[in-house]
């Protein structure tokens, strides 16, 4: 036994010695021009951008889905899409705007569904990117639950990290990418693949993981939160593909019915945002331009329904 | 608890060291320390399936004693029975009420009359197929008198729960496994070291292969109707591999994680790809299953003894039975019914055990004729899988005649050209290794250095080239 126990010590010594140096060195070339370091541009958005605000909180249903010009024309509103992507988690994009809000401000939570299910709030895959790469000073921030998604994805990060040619390349490892920083308009729309056809996704059979209550209590204490610093939260539904929906119809009313036992301002049902599988682009979430047309109009009528009867 | 998920990684390790560390001068302490991992493992999943677990267990420890301690026949068949009847009830209710339901109410529209019955949501206890014949297993040997029943309850439920095989095998039998449970485990260096190593191969087939393989699989098999013949017939390939790798790749883990513990279990997989015909694919193929339905079904029907109609009626029950027992879908009847067609010949004309050595024997290569016979053998297994991975019985009659179409000669779809390598990376190591249990079973006269560079660069490549983390298939059956 001890003999296995010392080999197995000296095994593990050598891939923890490589995880470290995979941490340490320095990002590759034309890393700061990449999809993730939009959220450098959209922090300087949610600094900088003027009242009448509308926030909009979420994952690339959001970037990917959202016309935030139509959204200002017609609302007269000055709209800040802080959506990335839904693996970085509600905790953490919570965390994001509250330093931020001011009175009267408008915060839409439009949140993947996925987020309510297993550990999804306290994020994924993008973390270390965001934590090593584009604000390690928001490291110290991370809470138990945060750290604990957070060290299941670092070796694969290291790992990745490790790949040495990527310091030759330069920019073209992002020139032939359509997901870059560069992509990103004014607002904080994604509109590099409005051009784009769609692809035909595959649908999500289902989601990882438990429904998951603490999410629902996030969102209320996020409301509590924003109200103390007089700004309103409002919840609208992402726009999904049709047959991840009919696939996950269950699920999704579960989330519902929480949200409105919660005593949420839930502007809609999740059906209104059903997309048809012809106007999706890439993942169940993301819209081609007709399809994020669709969906900016009927947010914009949500919300205005909303004005009306408040 | 998925083998390939961080939790796991974090489990193994805590239960390794307690077993050996605290409990190894304590055969109770060890059999106590594993049943609750294996509750724990279980739990993790949903702690609601564990309540029929627990009575699944009870049921049958009882049943045993009773059945040994009964004054009469006529007691000892109705505690046989009683045992049988609730255990396949649960089964039948769990995984196919809703699929008899369904098919009775079609089954009468079919004839002009609407019935109106309810189908109801009910959630599938992870594993239930393989715990529930684990138990069916001791209780028919004891009915048999092929064996006592265990007077430990501790020492049974281990038997039954052990967390490696819980949930997808391999099936264990009483005979093999409660032996090992009732005396003391004395740490095996080697057996260890060897259960590490096939733990990572199964780790290399699952997460490089298996989830690679998923990622087009699903894509085209969720709209067959889209794509031609030569992308579907790609595609079921490649469903051939994901399979595979998902299954063999999931028993090695659990044979691999049992020799930590000093246990060994039954092999499932013996390189089935490389079989010369359906018979011996069958012998390669998930051997636990196929030996239980062997010893428990086929030879009590009769087995190959008879006439040739009832030896042909028995490979049809076999064969259909196994196609059930996968999943509450007529694509898995088909299946099992087209395995079956596949065998007949093979039995009719006695040709069923020509091939039990091992292909190629020493040779570093095939021969022309066993290179045919494999790929004849590939190509009608996959085939079948078509109706296996279809949604339905008509997208698999869809996808087979596109594939058996002018279409099949179009340039494929989206072909994986990253995932064919892994593919032939892992058919060129097996064909290698295919006279050792697994790939990773190195002979000691490899330098360290050349092994350690082998782990190290596997595990490096499963951080690479893994795919997002996916269920196992089998956990569905």
């Amino acid at each position: 036994m001890r003999k296995f126990l010392l080999k197995g010590l000296l095994f593990g010594s050598f891939p923890i010695f490589v995880l470290v140096i995979g941490i340490l060195l320095p990002a590759y070339p034309g890393t700061t021009k990449s999809f993730f370091f939009a959220k450098i541009d959209k922090d300087t958005l949610l600094q900088n951008t003027i009242s009448p605000r509308v926030i909009f909180i979420g994952g690339s249903n959001l970037s990917m889905s959202l016309n935030s010009r139509m959204v200002r024309d017609s609302l007269h509103l000055n709209p800040i899409n802080m959506g990335l992507d839904y693996n970085i988690g509600l905790v953490s994009m919570f965390q994001d705007v509250l330093g931020y809000i001011q009175k009267g401000d408008n915060v839409v939570l439009s949140s993947e569904y996925e987020q309510f299910f297993g550990r999804m709030i306290y994020g994924g895959y993008p973390y270390p990117i965001i934590e090593f790469e584009v604000s390690p000073w928001n490291f110290k921030r991370l809470n138990f639950d945060q750290w604990v998604n957070f060290i299941k994805v670092v070796p694969g990060y290291a790992v990745r990290r490790l790949k040495v040619w990527k310091y030759f390349l330069g920019n073209s490892l992002i020139k032939d990418s359509l997901y870059t920083r560069s992509g990103f308009n004014e607002f904080g729309d994604h509109i590099a693949h409005w051009q784009e056809e769609g692809r035909n996704p595959i649908s999500t059979k289902s989601y990882q993981g438990l429904f998951n209550s603490e999410a629902i209590q996030l969102i209320v204490d996020f409301q509590k939160q924003l109200i103390a610093k007089s700004a309103k939260l409002f919840i609208i539904y992402p726009p999904y593909q049709q047959s991840s929906f009919i696939n996950n119809k269950n699920n999704i009313a579960k989330i519902h019915q929480e949200l409105i036992i919660a005593g949420l301002n839930v502007l809609s049902v999740p059906e209104r945002y059903i997309t048809n599988d012809t106007l999706i682009f890439d993942t169940p979430y993301h819209l081609t331009k007709k399809g994020v047309d669709i969906r900016t109009r009927l947010l914009i009528e949500d919300m205005q329904k909303y004005q009306t009867k408040h | 608890m998925l083998f390939n998920s961080f939790e796991f990684a974090i489990f193994l390790p805590i239960v390794f060291l307690l077993y050996w560390l605290v409990t190894a001068r304590n055969l109770i302490a060890q059999n106590v320390l594993l049943l609750a991992a294996s509750f724990v493992f279980y739990g993790f999943w949903d702690y609601r399936f564990l309540l029929l677990l627990c009575f699944s267990t009870v049921l049958d420890f009882v049943s045993g004693l009773q059945m040994h301690a009964a004054s009469n026949e006529k007691k000892r068949r109705v505690w046989f029975w009683l045992s049988i009847a609730l255990n396949l009830g649960f089964l039948g209710f769990f995984k196919y009420y809703n699929f008899f339901i369904n098919s009775f109410i079609d089954a009468f529209a079919s004839l002009g009359i609407h019935l109106n019955a309810a189908s109801i949501s009910i959630i599938l206890p992870v594993g239930i197929s393989f715990y529930t014949f684990h138990g069916l297993s001791y209780v028919i040997d004891i009915y048999n008198r092929r064996i006592q029943p265990e007077k430990n309850f501790i020492n049974y439920a281990v038997f039954v729960c052990f967390f490696p095989l819980l949930v997808a095998g391999p099936i264990e039998r009483a005979t093999h496994l409660l032996p090992q449970i009732q005396k003391p485990r004395i740490f095996n260096y080697h057996q260890a070291i060897d259960g590490l190593r096939q733990i990572l191969w199964g780790l290399l087939k699952k997460m490089i292969i298996a989830d690679n393989c998923a990622i087009f699989v699903n894509l085209i098999f969720e709209q067959p109707n889209i794509h031609s013949g030569s992308t579907l017939f790609v595609a079921a390939i490649f469903f051939a591999f994901q399979i595979y790798c998902d299954f063999s790749g999931y028993s090695d883990i659990a044979i691999g994680t049992a020799k930590l513990f000093g246990i060994s279990l039954l092999r499932n997989f013996a390189f089935p790809y490389f079989s010369r015909d359906i018979a011996e694919f069958w012998r390669r193929w998930h051997m636990s299953l196929s030996s239980w339905f062997r010893d428990y079904v086929y030879i009590p029907l009769g087995g190959n003894q008879g006439s040739l109609v009832k030896k042909i009626r028995n490979v049809f029950i076999i064969f259909l039975l196994s196609g059930f027992w996968h999943g509450a879908n007529w694509t898995f009847v088909i299946w099992g019914l087209l395995n079956a067609i596949y065998f007949i010949p093979l039995l009719i004309t006695n040709k069923n055990r020509v091939h039990t050595d091992i292909v190629g024997g020493n040779r570093m290569l095939p021969r022309l004729k066993e290179c045919w016979q494999m790929g004849t053998t590939f190509f009608l297994t996959v085939i079948a899988w078509v109706f296996f991975r279809s949604l339905n019985v008509s997208d698999a009659f869809q996808i087979l005649g596109r594939i058996f179409s002018f279409s099949l000669f179009e340039t494929p779809f989206g072909f994986p050209i990253k995932t064919s390598i892994f593919i032939l990376l892992l058919l060129i190591v097996e064909w290698i290794q295919r006279h050792k249990h697994h790939p990773f079973q190195f002979d000691e006269k490899i330098p360290f250095v050349i092994r350690w560079g082998i782990y190290y660069s596997s595990i490096v490549m499963l951080f690479l080239y893994g795919a997002r983390q996916q269920e196992f298939i089998y956990f569905k059956f």
